[in-house]
């Protein structure tokens, strides 16, 4: 027995219209214009596979209140080739040193497939899927993309849905691919994917799931095919299926955001299914994942489903912004830009738990609590009487900021400001997400793992925790800071 | 406490280059420049000198470590000389070593310099630089303006103040400066922007424009001290004429709290206040408002100038900007400040600066400001604020002239 106990997901804070960005491009490609309806998700340039996943994460395991002992990482642009990503998101969960980790790369069936894994095994684990997937500018992907992820902690319990049984097929059949050489896909003919990929190896995979399951393919009630919408539709009228078994695709609200988004898909359905139902999740890419669960609750918490996220991201109307944050346009940023921002490794190990997961200390005399941790307290001055305080999950309070022009970030002006914890406690941060003259003094902001810069020279990139906004003064971006 | 050294030193001489952007000169002639200004007007011979004491902060973009440019440059004779660097307290921190090397008796005369060569290194404003190896890993890419622009947004929530108001306030201490700055050959900016002018410049951080921003510039100060009864003895002084005295030098190190702990507002320079208490003391001064003739800070930008005059004791808390529109601070005002045109004209060559500011109360104490010469002051008082509100060094002295 096992079933899924929590899902969460992520959709960046910003996005942007598919007319955006046909509008700047219809010049190139008219075609364009006839995909531009609805919005894509964007995230923000100090976002990526890791930060977003980490975000999904902790939303699922505060709601679940539960520790997974395995996590993976499912993704197929990870920022490293050789570092754990996943090792990282552990550390920025504040997860157990003691957690296994694993990653799950090289198709679009990353997450369905390790979640079929997890599932036929019983394995108590947290996956969390998450890309930031390159388009080309003029390109379809461009519109139809999106960036997002979500997060699955499943266990030996029914918790929200119970898994029946599943089917999974291998065949090489490439509808689009990236090397190691390249940023973004290569695609082939769109009608031959529908006609012999979807059609042809979807059907027989919910078919064989469904005899796994014990249960008929007539009786699903729910069919999440995170594909396109007239893909999707082909796949149910060969299943002998009316439509309206389809979920909710999000292309329309966030466009395909890769690995994870079957899960999005799940977690928008669980959240209007009811108990009994019969829900069928599909993964496609070189064959084809398919497993069936039965609803067993329907009370969800905490988190904000993937289409409220995404109803409420706040609207980029300058198309630049989606090469820019994307680093696909390099923008002149000056001398300030050309400083060497190599970090210290050593000195990041010293510091690992401090910079990945918010980690403070706290003085056992006197109760005052200090980011970063210090061996001197500032208040009483006692001397290593501290213990570890966590940061990451406080809500903080803006006591001060700034929108720097001078400064170089890739979204100016950078918002930067010193902030109060409850519970006590201050830091200077970066903050992130604030839209341009929305934020004041006293205004609440939640941590959030984000990169802090990259190092060019390098190839590096670091992270830290930001503080970003907890409800945003205006609607309209024109001009975002930080975003 | 201890007794201090209040009347125990006296700047014998003084120089001060040209604050400009000196593409013709280098760090050694500015500090040539300085040196022997300073020498002719102390009326001594090198040779006098037993120590010295250089102040440079971005040394690895103009000079390199350690005293050794200073000593080569002005060939010093093998005596003692070395390098400090505390911040924008450089200047300061360079005349203490100087001025304790006099007081204590180990030194019969000895030299306070401060130099920086800003405008090689490329930028507008302050360059790059590291604050830690794991600082950098937490702590915002900030700047100078971003992190003083956070007093101003502060100060305005704190006090229930329309941004509109401050910003005036703001404005009227840099439209002072100005035309302060305009009367002093030695400045680098002489221009005179208006009050809308001031206001209407470009944001470089959220609420400062460029014209609340000091200038970057090039430049030297120098100061020769000696106890007095030596210049006297050595008749460096005419019998009956005033010596100028070292009545304080009081430095405050952060320790963390205004960064860390939940007590401080942000909308104030903690330092500078328990520096100023000290000083105060230590200089005798029961009521700074009072007895101050006038005042050379840390105005880095326009919102710290206005905020110091509160954590000096020569505004009320809260009160600040209203005196400053009132143009108590004008040079025609109770306590004139920047009389020289301030950081705000000169520029902010961070190892000269605090040298810089002495030398004005120097030579308005001696009568010799010229245009801009004040009504008999007797004592003023230099502040410098190194680092950033958050985290900083405050220094203080207070000069005057002897009984």
């Amino acid at each position: 027995m096992s079933g899924i106990q929590s899902i969460a997901s992520y959709v960046p804070r910003f996005c942007m219209q598919r007319q955006t960005i046909a509008a700047q491009l219809s010049w190139f490609d008219p075609g364009l214009k006839s995909q531009a309806m609805g919005s894509r998700s964007v995230a923000n340039w100090d976002e990526d596979a890791i930060t977003m996943a980490v975000a999904a994460g902790r939303t699922c395991c505060a709601q679940a209140g539960k520790t997974p002992q395995n996590l993976v990482f499912a993704t197929t642009t990870a920022p490293f080739l050789d570092r754990s990503n996943a090792t990282l998101i552990v550390e920025a969960l504040s997860l157990p040193a003691e957690t296994s980790t694993a990653e799950s790369s090289g198709s679009q069936r990353a997450a369905s497939s390790a979640l079929l894994s997890g599932l036929r095994a019983a394995t108590p684990m947290l996956l969390a899927a998450s890309d930031r997937r390159g388009a080309k500018p003029g390109s379809a992907r461009e519109l139809s993309f999106g960036d997002a992820a979500a997060a699955v902690l499943i266990g030996a319990d029914d918790g929200l849905a119970r898994f029946l049984g599943g089917a999974t097929l291998a065949s090489d059949f490439v509808d689009h691919y990236r090397t190691a050489e390249q940023d973004t896909d290569y695609v082939f003919e769109d009608r031959w994917v529908r006609d012999v990929g979807s059609t042809g190896l979807i059907p027989q995979t919910v078919a064989q799931a469904a005899a796994d399951a014990e249960r008929k393919v007539a009786d699903i009630d729910h069919l999440l095919l995170p594909i396109a919408g007239h893909h999707a539709k082909a796949v149910v009228k060969s299943l002998g299926l009316q439509l309206d078994v389809l979920g909710n695709n999000l292309f329309a609200e966030l466009g395909d955001s890769g690995v994870g988004h079957g899960l999005l898909m799940l977690d928008e359905c669980l959240r209007g299914a009811k108990a009994g139902e019969l829900v069928c999740l599909v993964g496609f890419g070189q064959g084809c994942d398919a497993m069936l669960f039965e609803v067993t609750n329907t009370q969800l918490t905490d988190g904000e489903s993937p289409s409220s996220q995404a109803g409420s991201a706040m609207e980029l109307a300058d198309y630049l912004k989606l090469p820019a944050f994307s680093r696909q346009l390099t923008l002149a940023s000056g001398i300030r830009a050309e400083a060497d921002k190599r970090t210290s490794i050593s000195a990041f190990y010293r510091h690992h738990h401090a910079v990945n997961a918010m980690q403070g200390s706290v003085c056992t005399a006197c109760d005052t609590p200090h980011f970063p941790p210090a061996r001197v307290c500032v208040n009483c001055h006692a001397t290593d009487q501290m213990s570890d305080y966590p940061f990451a999950d406080k809500v903080a309070t803006v006591k001060s900021f700034t929108e720097d022009w001078q400064t170089a970030t890739p979204s100016p002006p950078m918002c930067y400001g010193n902030v109060e914890f409850e519970g006590g406690g201050n830091a200077f941060l970066e903050l992130s997400d604030v839209p341009l003259g929305s934020l004041q003094v006293g205004d609440q902001l939640a941590m959030q793992f984000r990169i802090k810069d990259f190092d060019d020279k390098r190839g590096f990139r670091r992270y830290f925790w930001k503080p970003v906004p907890m409800t945003v003064n205006t609607s309209n971006d024109d001009g975002a800071s930080n975003g | 406490m201890a007794e201090g050294i209040c009347d125990k030193v006296a700047i014998i001489g003084m120089g001060c280059t040209q604050f400009r952007e000196r593409w013709d000169a280098s760090y050694s002639d500015l500090m040539i420049e300085a040196y022997q200004e300073a020498l002719a007007d102390a009326g001594i011979d090198a040779t006098a000198i037993e120590a010295a004491w250089v102040g440079v902060f971005f040394d690895e973009q103009s000079q390199g470590k350690s005293a050794l440019p200073m000593s080569m440059t002005l060939r010093l004779p093998n005596i003692p000389v070395s390098r400090v660097e505390n911040l924008c307290a450089t200047g300061t921190e360079s005349l203490r070593g100087a001025v304790y090397a006099v007081a204590s008796g180990a030194a019969d005369i000895a030299m306070a310099m401060g130099v920086e060569k800003l405008k090689d290194t490329g930028f507008a404003g302050l360059p790059e630089r590291t604050y830690g190896s794991f600082e950098d890993q937490h702590l915002p890419n900030f700047t100078a303006p971003g992190a003083y622009a956070q007093l101003a947004i502060a100060y305005a929530a704190k006090h229930g103040l329309d941004m509109s108001d401050l910003k005036r306030a703001m404005a009227h201490v840099s439209w002072k400066s100005h035309q302060n700055g305009h009367k002093n050959p030695r400045a680098h900016l002489t221009s005179t922007p208006t009050i809308e002018q001031i206001l209407n410049a470009p944001m470089v951080a959220n609420p400062i424009g460029v014209y609340d921003c000091c200038g970057v510039s090039d430049g030297a100060a120098c100061a020769i001290v000696a106890r007095p009864e030596v210049a006297r003895a050595m008749g460096l002084v005419e019998p009956g004429d005033p010596l100028v005295m070292v009545k304080s030098l009081q430095l405050a190190a952060s320790n963390g709290v205004e960064m860390s702990h939940d007590s401080w507002d942000g909308a104030h320079t903690l330092t500078t206040s328990i520096a100023a208490q000290r000083a105060y003391k230590e200089a005798g001064i029961d009521d700074p408002q009072k007895e101050l003739d006038m005042t050379e800070v840390h105005d880095c930008f326009s919102i710290t100038e206005l905020v110091l005059m509160e954590d000096l004791g020569l505004a009320e808390v809260g009160k600040g900007w209203r005196d400053v529109l009132e143009g108590r601070f004008d040079i025609d005002g109770d306590i004139p400040c920047q009389v020289d045109g301030g950081l705000k004209c000169f520029g902010h060559p961070i190892g000269a600066s605090g040298l810089r500011m002495m030398f004005e109360v120097y030579l308005q104490l001696l009568g010799r400001a010229g245009e801009r010469q004040l009504n008999d002051p007797a004592l003023g008082l230099t502040h410098n604020l190194g680092g950033i509100p958050n985290r900083n060094v405050a220094a203080i002295s207070v000069l005057g002239l002897d009984s």
